[in-house]
């Protein structure tokens, strides 16, 4: 062995466990044929693998497992009071997928998994006869990219077309996918109640604490093929962080953004500041030190955030420079 | 520091002979030391394996840096291998519970790997035989059906292991000695050896490579965790208020770089220890002088 094998982590995806009972479902093919030189491990139960004790949990992100399972009841979930709802009032999410590919040190997923690897639910099918029975009570907007990026993994999954197709066919049904990455999606149809929300940060920002992101060039300009083809754009100025000279910093970034992108083409923006519940900080205080998690944040009805004085700072200045650019009516605050 | 585990003093022996250990007491067990290293010397069966591991680690105890190693023999299906090939095992499957547990493999390893069942007798070969097809043999877990190898202490040492060891420091290596033990046959004490002998080479370059490129370095300098601890003194910090100036440290440390020189400074201008509400709003100032 030399000392250059010695240092390489494994490459992304070189395992794959796969559940016995997703063993036979056709879409476990379909990814397993993706990734022929994996190593695949037959596993009982995804939990067995995902939830292991004191898992390396920073270095499984960087080179990360796959874990192909089912999913179990309940398939859709009641938004969380700490997310916006942009005036929803039947907000559901679902996770297809559990954990990101991408490295952001704020990340709830942090505090939130005990384990960097992904887990792949194959079994769409049964979240989409689940939506369809909620759908005959009310309508829904459903968030889909809740806790990963799912276009990020679409190469991988192939979730997201199959929920645009769900979408099509189902025009009571909004949904939400966000993302921090860039991929072509014109070759999906143009449909109202599918929104693309871009989560947008400052460069600076996006180098320091967002690693493995798209570039803010490469955002913006992925946001821009949304307007530019029809489809209804959400823009995401969420977490903002508070970092040195934040005003010169977001002040320059929002003029950035917004010499790029009408604000009249917008269809909403969200804005937020970093928050975090108190046990997610506190294991990601453990799991993954860095510059984010060491912040001293103040903790108000468990949930950890700036003090009172600084999130007025930010949030006010957020708000003054943003409707400089779009109708106050088009700001969502959380 | 390096834990070996094995069962049988055949292989045991390169180890103790590569790292010149010492015995170093055990009951249940046998304990061999060294600077380096540290051997186990289980016996064979699971109960005996936790029991030594267990004595083991309370008579040296592990730091979350350290690495357990188990290297011994292992029984095969026919036609799954050759003699004397080694495997590096990423699934153990015990055997007498039907529980499944994962070794992390974060780094490519040299070693083809496989799949291990650990049993509580040794294997028939006609039951090694139906293992490789079905599993039904070693275990009544489905998920034993991919199951090829049996040993009789990995599952053993891996629970046990895992209250000191995180899966990523936990490493199984198997060398193939039979296809299954027919009546009355023993192995050969001198080929047990030198089947160790041929691995370890390959199996501590794995392993040492693996300990140097996981994390170990503590957040705080030596010299940052002198001024904070200078700091608190002065600050007649309670645990609440040295948690804060901790945190405070390694946010100043990710921010700017070691922290030290920033907080010998403001312990500089404190004269002598004062009360804990004095202490409080001189924390207070500490936050903001660290966050401007």
């Amino acid at each position: 062995m030399n000392s250059s094998e010695k240092t390489a982590l494994r490459k992304p995806y070189s395992r794959i466990y796969v559940e016995e009972a997703a063993a036979g479902h056709p879409r476990t093919a379909q990814i397993l044929a993706k990734f022929p030189e994996s190593v695949v491990i037959p596993i009982g139960d995804y939990k067995n693998v995902f939830n292991r004790p004191r898992q390396p949990v920073q270095l499984q992100k960087e080179a990360p497992s796959l874990i192909l399972a089912l999913q179990k009841p309940p398939y859709l979930y009641a938004g969380p009071a700490v997310c916006q709802d942009f005036g929803e009032s039947h907000f559901y999410y679902t996770s297809n997928v559990m954990n990101c590919p991408f490295l952001c040190d704020y990340c709830y997923l942090r505090g939130m998994y005990p384990s960097g690897d992904i887990v792949l639910f194959v079994n769409t099918e049964d979240t989409f006869c689940e939506t369809e029975r909620i759908l005959k009570e009310h309508p829904l907007y459903l968030c889909i990219s809740y806790d990963t990026d799912l276009l990020a993994l679409e190469g991988i999954t192939g979730f997201f077309g199959e929920w645009v197709g769900f979408a099509a066919s189902h025009p009571a049904l909004t949904i939400e996918v966000r993302t921090k990455s860039s991929p072509n999606v014109l070759n999906y149809p143009v449909l109202p109640n599918v929104i693309y929300a871009v989560t947008m940060s400052p460069e600076a920002v996006i180098e320091r604490f967002e690693h493995r992101t798209a570039s803010l060039t490469a955002r913006l300009r992925f946001a821009k093929s949304i307007i530019e083809s029809g489809r209804p754009l959400r823009l995401c100025f969420d977490p903002m962080l508070w970092v040195p000279d934040f005003e010169t910093v977001y002040g320059e970034f929002f003029e950035r953004v917004f010499s790029e992108i009408p604000g009249e083409a917008v269809k909403d923006i969200g804005v937020g500041t970093f928050r975090i519940a108190a046990d997610y900080l506190k294991r990601m205080r453990k799991n993954h030190p860095c510059e984010v998690t060491a912040y001293p944040y103040t903790l108000t009805d468990g949930v950890y955030g700036y003090d009172a004085e600084r999130l007025s700072e930010m949030l006010s200045f957020a708000k003054a420079a943003l409707t400089k650019y779009v109708d106050e009516k088009k700001l969502f605050f959380s | 520091m390096l834990y070996f585990c094995t069962a049988l003093y055949t292989e045991a022996a390169p180890v103790i002979s590569r790292f010149q250990m010492k015995p170093a007491g055990g009951r249940i067990g046998s304990v061999y030391a060294s600077d380096e290293a540290i051997l186990v010397l289980t016996g064979i069966g699971p109960v005996a394996a936790a029991g030594a591991l267990s004595e083991a680690l309370t008579l040296f105890p592990p730091a979350e840096t350290d690495m357990l190693i188990n290297i011994g023999i292992c029984g095969a299906p026919a036609g799954f291998c050759e003699a004397g090939t080694w495997l590096r095992i990423h699934k153990i499957t015990d055997a007498a519970t039907g529980r499944d547990f994962y070794p992390e493999i974060l780094f490519p390893s040299v070693f083809r790997e496989a799949a291990l069942a650990t049993v509580s007798t040794p294997m028939k070969a006609s039951q090694e035989a139906a293992s490789a097809t079905s599993g039904a043999s070693v275990s009544t877990s489905a998920s034993a059906a991919s199951t090829v190898l049996s040993d009789m202490e990995a599952s053993a040492l891996y629970q046990t292991g895992q209250a000191f060891f995180s899966p990523e420091r936990m490493l199984f290596y198997k060398g193939v000695s039979d296809f299954g033990v027919s009546e009355g046959t023993r192995l050969n004490p001198s080929d047990v050896t030198a089947l160790i002998e041929k691995a370890l080479p390959d199996i501590l370059s794995e392993a040492e490579g693996i300990l140097s490129v996981l994390p170990s370095d503590p957040v705080l300098s030596e010299a940052a965790e002198t001024a904070v601890t200078k700091l608190c003194k002065l600050l007649s910090a309670s645990v609440t208020m040295e948690h804060e100036i901790r945190l405070l440290a390694a946010y100043r440390t990710f921010r700017c770089g070691d922290a030290a020189e920033f907080f010998m400074a403001f312990a500089a201008g404190i004269e002598g220890p004062v009360v804990r509400r004095e202490g409080k709003r001189l924390l207070e100032q500490l936050r903001k002088d660290c966050l401007a």
